[in-house]
């Protein structure tokens, strides 16, 4: 991990509605991690830029990744199936944002290869402590030794 | 011993009394001819009783009793052959020896051809002790005789006895070649004519649904090669096969133990089949019923998530960043917007959690409901003492339940109590149980405000009306799910009361009565 404290993370949101994109963005406003949000509006897009292909030959590296499960083309659980395939992309940290606890209870079970899986509260308060609860996962990763 | 023996021993028994020496009639030309004979013959034989006759007619007269003849060929005017015809024409079967004279041998011929049962020659150069022979063929004859009678007698009770009942009983040859038995119901069951298997003892299978033939021939295999066997498959053509029979069928054995036949019974069983077909029609049914509501539960409840999210979460940004902006009248409206949202989500979870009271049901164990109980209360601690509420309970029994779900019953009746007790009015709960032999019925009751008269069925409806309380509080689902819980275990729940004097829930679960299935 090359990403220090006060240095912008680099964060991937691959979310197809842009209601919730926009949540997001205001709670990381709001946050206490210094951070550049790129978005992906599917699973075709967030893998595309994963790969630094076409416009995105030059887009950072993400040192986070946000992944909605349910999202156009290409959904969250191939995103992570094609990452998981990659010796480089495999390493990004993955937080699944699923939208009901009972989405979240299903994906669980697939034993997908992410980090955390959080699910997204009806209110903007709720979110905010979501977004909290990933940046102290996010430093939390930043202080494990590097691989 | 198996079935087969009891019954052919049954039939049997009857006819071994009442066996009483033979009645032996002697009949001579003369007098002295027929006595001449009775006391040779009393010489030779044992335990026979002897009478005699003079003449054809004489002999005729005392037919009655009679078990067998001895008759002299010389009766004077008549002949033991004529004597022979003319009790052939009274008793078809009597048997009849007769005595002929040593060289006579047209007349023995004769004798044997009238149908004489036996014949004896007399004189010099005859049988060496005619007598001695008279009377062993005597026994031969009467044995003869009596088996037949006893036989002919024996079928007659079997088919009298089979006729009584609707299962077909059947015995055929070890190989089933050969038809030795079977019973009217055959005709009726199979809805073919007995001629046709009496005269083709194997016919019957082709009375059998052409799918199950297989299967009744390899069973057939099975018992001629020593195996009992019971087997269930259809028959009768006329009926489009739509008859279901069980047949039990097993081999018989002889002294040596050799296979003899193979015997047993063919019952109809179509109304059963026809119940257990609807039963498991109507299982699957309600599978597919459960089913789908569970699907539909979570995807409603799902889907809706999102633009629920929406819609709060955006209602709370507006406030947070056009709050200052806004005035009393708006800052109202989203109030109404926030408190709708949420109560929404609360429907939805209620939702979830309904759909998920058989999809995460536990089998069921021995439970202490005491114990069960006691943690309900405690999970309910911060709202007793919020409410100042008093939670008592008696001795409750042991009962046959799946214990997290038994706690969330206790636990939703005593919420439901202490929420629903008037504002500034410190509730008491009461819990109490009567135990039952196969049901143990439990209490729970309440001195609030009662249940609106017309209500006492609806308040356990999903959502209904009149579970919530008027401050909106509580989502109208916790007696919904208390009552899917109560059923999912064979219980019953109601509730009595009185408006304005409380209110008794009572449930009924089954008694712990060691191993139980579980219901689904």
């Amino acid at each position: 991990m090359t990403a220090k404290q006060g240095e912008p993370v680099e964060i991937l949101l691959a979310e197809d509605n842009p209601g919730d994109v926009q949540l997001t963005e205001k709670a990381l406003e709001q946050g206490k991690i210094v951070n550049n949000l790129h978005v992906a509006e599917d699973g075709v897009e967030a893998m595309r830029f994963l790969r630094q292909e076409g416009e995105y030959a030059d887009s950072p590296r993400p040192d986070l990744m946000l992944l909605d499960l349910n999202m156009p083309r290409m959904d969250g659980q191939e995103v992570l199936e094609e990452m998981d395939e990659d010796a480089v992309l495999r390493r990004i940290p993955v937080v699944v944002l699923t939208s009901s606890e009972a989405e979240e209870d299903i994906v669980q079970s697939y034993e997908l290869n992410a980090n955390a899986y959080l699910t997204k509260p009806v209110d903007f308060d709720g979110f905010m402590e979501v977004i909290e609860s990933i940046e102290e996962f996010w430093l939390a990763v930043v202080k494990l030794p590097p691989e | 011993m198996s079935q087969w023996d009891d019954t052919s021993e049954a039939f049997v028994n009857p006819l071994d009394t009442g066996r009483a020496a033979p009645n032996v009639l002697c009949v001579g030309a003369s007098e002295a001819a027929a006595d001449h004979t009775a006391a040779e013959i009393e010489r030779h034989g044992d335990g026979l009783d002897l009478d005699v006759a003079v003449g054809v007619s004489a002999a005729l007269d005392g037919l009655g009793d009679v078990d067998c003849i001895v008759a002299d060929h010389d009766l004077g005017e008549a002949t033991g052959c004529d004597l022979l015809a003319a009790v052939r024409d009274e008793a078809e079967t009597l048997p009849v020896v007769l005595l002929v004279e040593d060289g006579d041998e047209e007349t023995a011929a004769a004798a044997v051809n009238a149908g004489a049962d036996g014949y004896v020659r007399t004189g010099p150069d005859g049988d060496p002790s005619p007598y001695a022979r008279v009377a062993e063929c005597v026994g031969d004859v009467v044995d003869r005789d009596r088996s037949r009678a006893e036989h002919e007698e024996a079928a007659r009770l079997l088919t009298q006895l089979t006729s009584y009942t609707v299962d077909a009983l059947w015995m055929f040859s070890a190989d089933w070649s050969e038809l030795v038995f079977i019973n009217s119901a055959y005709e009726d069951i199979f809805g073919e004519p007995m001629e046709s298997i009496i005269g083709a003892p194997q016919s019957f299978v082709e009375a059998v649904h052409p799918e199950d033939r297989q299967r009744v021939m390899e069973t057939m295999q099975a018992v001629s090669e020593g195996e009992a066997r019971q087997l269930e498959f259809r028959v009768n053509p006329d009926e489009d096969y739509r008859r279901w029979v069980s047949v039990h069928a097993e081999p018989t054995r002889d002294e040596d133990g050799a296979i003899e036949h193979v015997a047993g019974f063919t019952r109809d069983v179509t109304r059963r089949k026809k119940r257990e077909r609807a039963l498991e029609e109507y299982k699957d049914e309600l599978e597919r019923s459960n089913q789908s509501l569970k699907e539909f539960a979570y995807i409603a409840s799902h889907d809706l998530q999102e633009p629920l999210r929406m819609v709060s979460s955006y209602v709370d940004l507006l406030e947070q960043e056009y709050g200052d902006r806004l005035d009393d009248e708006a800052e109202e409206y989203m109030t109404y917007a926030t408190e709708g949202a949420q109560r929404m989500k609360e429907m939805i979870n209620s939702l979830l959690e309904y759909s998920r009271v058989h999809s995460e049901a536990g089998a069921t164990e021995p439970v202490d409901a005491g114990a069960v109980f006691e943690d309900a209360r405690q999970n309910l601690e911060l709202l007793i003492e919020e409410r100042d509420a008093t939670v008592l309970a008696e001795d409750l029994p042991t009962v046959e339940a799946d214990p997290d779900q038994l706690g969330q019953v206790f636990q939703n009746l005593v919420k439901n109590a202490i929420e629903h007790a008037d504002e500034g009015d410190p509730p008491r709960v009461e819990v109490s149980a009567t135990a039952g032999e196969d049901v143990h019925e439990f209490a729970v009751a309440d001195d609030g405000p009662g249940i609106e008269a017309g209500q006492e069925e609806n308040i356990f409806e999903i959502f209904s009306k009149g579970s919530r309380r008027e401050d909106g509080e509580g989502t109208g689902i916790g007696l919904a799910i208390t009552k899917r819980i109560v059923e999912r275990h064979g219980g019953d729940i109601w509730v009595e009361s009185t408006e304005g004097e409380g209110a008794t829930f009572r449930f009924s679960l089954p008694s712990a009565v060691g191993t139980q299935e579980t219901r689904t």
